[in-house]
């Protein structure tokens, strides 16, 4: 199959010019807001974190200029603060973190990847709250470091003027909901397999800061349905975004309904709970029942109207995540980007065109005979997975002998 | 979902592959246009000198042009940079699309331009880890949100321990 891989794509054997820069990743594009939190660190100075889990995304944030696809850049950071009275100043700060090599699923307070001295909100005279959606630039001086688990946020001072939540700054983010919860605000009912994720599904933790240098260990809020917080985190660097998506019936979660957006043509959502792991089978016994559809989303903001294709298999490549210019040579064009880290030997293959904002979104209904077997195969700490891969060929410009494709890292959705 | 045998993405690829390279306009591939060099006006008739006068020796400046920072936004545009960055930080503009600038500002020490959309930008030399650096910023203001202070209670009840 590699063989054929490699004839295949050399018969798209044209090239481009076009540089690729400064893209979404996406994992915002589905996505309602639920409150805004401190997640926890409610009147002390911390870091507040979103984990980007190995169990849920690989290689998706490779740096371009490293060819053995083995380190992560990550451009900038996009984000929600609110200040809970905007005439009284905050301040805050943006963070990276690696994984604690001594603690699996918990971020290396002692090296951070980068954290940033405190930045000034805009200025305001309201009295009453405020939320400004923040993108933050990086400087070159943040350079790639080995891939593997992410911590990506916001240090949140301490409030200046009373306690939380009186005062103090915040971050919007997304809130699971319990099965039998009456809360009648946006939050999202997960498939169960969300259970299965590190730290109980708690997707959001806070480092403390005490005079600005972080102090692990990092706490994770309980992780019990209801309380799980996905911190609204956009993360844009230069490679082709690929995020896992879900269409649900929920009314309780907007986003994830099939309603097509100005960022995601087919609608749903691309958040850490239903996102990741959709609910296919009404594992949650709701009414009206649940019957998920599940797919993914490429974005690549270089390659508007372009051939693009997506690969759907039960695991990771068995050769290893390698340089897709090295698994398959033809595409060795200097603007081809990104590794090969699906199982390409069994994978289901799907093709479609990317939009004008250069995104392809791919959805799947599942037959109720395939919901009934991936419910019989689901374990509680073991849900069956469907890794997925986009590929997007990039034809903008000119011919040569090598074909520029960008690939997406792999998406993993727990059923 | 369905699991179609090997053959059929390799199929489909070269099906595509055609397609693709019988559509490819191949007159589009041209040499680069290259820009002809501005053209500098001439010099005022009054500072040639006439012939056979002496001409002093130019003067060469006393000191360097001072380097300006200069702020880039995404519709090609660009600006002064602020807070006395001295670098070109080309910025990655928020979730809408580009608002031009209104005005500049100074709130606290901290120079912003305000675009017409309420949106702020700037450029500053921030620590990052521990080392001044370039860092742009752009703010947009958005609907605030509710706390849910019984959630946040819940939230005391913290893990057990590390994994």
């Amino acid at each position: 199959m590699k063989t054929l891989l490699c004839t295949s794509l050399s018969l798209l054997c044209v090239g481009s010019l076009t540089a690729q820069v400064n893209n979404d990743l996406g994992f915002t594009r589905g996505w309602t807001t639920s409150y805004t939190t401190r997640v926890g660190a409610n009147n002390i100075e911390a870091d507040v974190l979103l984990h980007f889990d190995t169990r849920d995304y690989q290689d998706f944030m490779l740096d371009p200029a490293d060819p053995t696809g083995s380190t992560y850049l990550v451009k900038a950071m996009r984000f929600v603060i609110q200040d809970q009275i905007g005439n009284t100043p905050e301040m805050y700060s943006i963070a990276g973190y690696n994984e604690d090599p001594l603690a699996p699923d918990f971020p290396d307070a002692a090296a951070p990847w980068f954290r940033t001295g405190m930045v000034a909100m805009p200025a305001s005279t309201a009295t009453t709250p405020v939320a400004w959606v923040i993108t933050v630039t990086l400087p070159t001086t943040v350079t790639a470091v080995p891939k593997g688990d992410k911590w990506f946020g916001i240090g949140l001072s301490v409030p200046t003027s009373a306690t939380w939540p009186t005062d103090g700054a915040s971050v919007h983010a997304a809130y699971d909901r319990s099965q039998t919860s009456t809360v009648t605000a946006t939050t999202d009912l997960a498939g169960l397999a969300l259970a299965s994720a590190s730290n109980s599904g708690q997707y959001s933790c806070y480092v403390p800061t005490p005079l600005g240098v972080p102090t692990g260990p990092a706490t994770y809020p309980g992780g019990n349905a209801g309380a799980r917080v996905n911190i609204r985190m956009e993360l844009i660097a230069d490679v082709a975004g690929g995020v896992c998506v879900t269409q649900t019936n929920q009314t309780t979660y907007p986003a994830s309904n099939p309603v097509g957006t100005t960022t995601l043509p087919l609608g749903g959502t691309t958040n850490f709970f239903s996102g990741l792991h959709p609910d296919i089978y009404d594992g949650n016994l709701q009414t009206p029942p649940r019957a998920d559809d599940i797919g993914f989303v490429v974005s690549d903001n270089s390659s508007p109207g372009m051939p693009a294709f997506l690969m759907v298999a039960f695991g990771p490549s068995p050769i290893g995540s390698l340089p897709l210019s090295l698994v398959a040579p033809i595409t060795a064009h200097p603007g081809t980007k990104g590794n090969v880290c699906i199982d390409f030997t069994t994978a289901a293959t799907f093709f479609g065109l990317t939009d004008a904002s250069g995104v392809y979104q791919q959805m799947m209904t599942l037959s109720p005979g395939a919901r009934t077997l991936i419910q019989g195969l689901s374990q509680p700490n073991q849900p069956f997975d469907l890794w997925y891969q986009g590929f997007v060929l990039n034809l903008a410009s000119g011919t040569g002998p090598a074909l520029e494709v960008h690939a997406t890292g792999c998406g993993i959705q727990h059923l | 979902m369905t699991r179609p045998g090997s053959l059929v993405p390799g199929a489909v690829l070269a099906a595509v592959a055609g397609a693709a390279w019988f559509w490819w306009p191949r007159s589009d591939v041209a040499a680069p246009v290259v820009e002809p060099p501005a053209v500098l006006p001439p010099a005022p008739a009054g500072l040639v000198p006439a012939i056979g006068a002496t001409v002093p020796p130019p003067i060469a400046p006393a000191a360097p042009v001072p380097t300006t920072g200069l702020v880039k936004y995404p519709d090609g545009s660009s600006a002064a940079a602020l807070n006395g960055v001295t670098a070109e930080v080309a910025l990655i503009w928020n979730d809408r699309p580009y608002s031009p600038i209104k005005e500049k500002i100074v709130d606290r020490g901290w120079e912003w331009y305000v675009h017409e959309d309420g949106s702020h930008s700037t450029v500053r030399m921030v620590e990052v880890n521990g080392v001044l650096a370039p860092v742009g910023i752009v703010a947009s203001p958005t609907e605030a949100l509710p706390v849910l202070e019984d959630l946040e209670k819940s939230l005391g009840q913290q893990l057990p321990g590390r994994k």
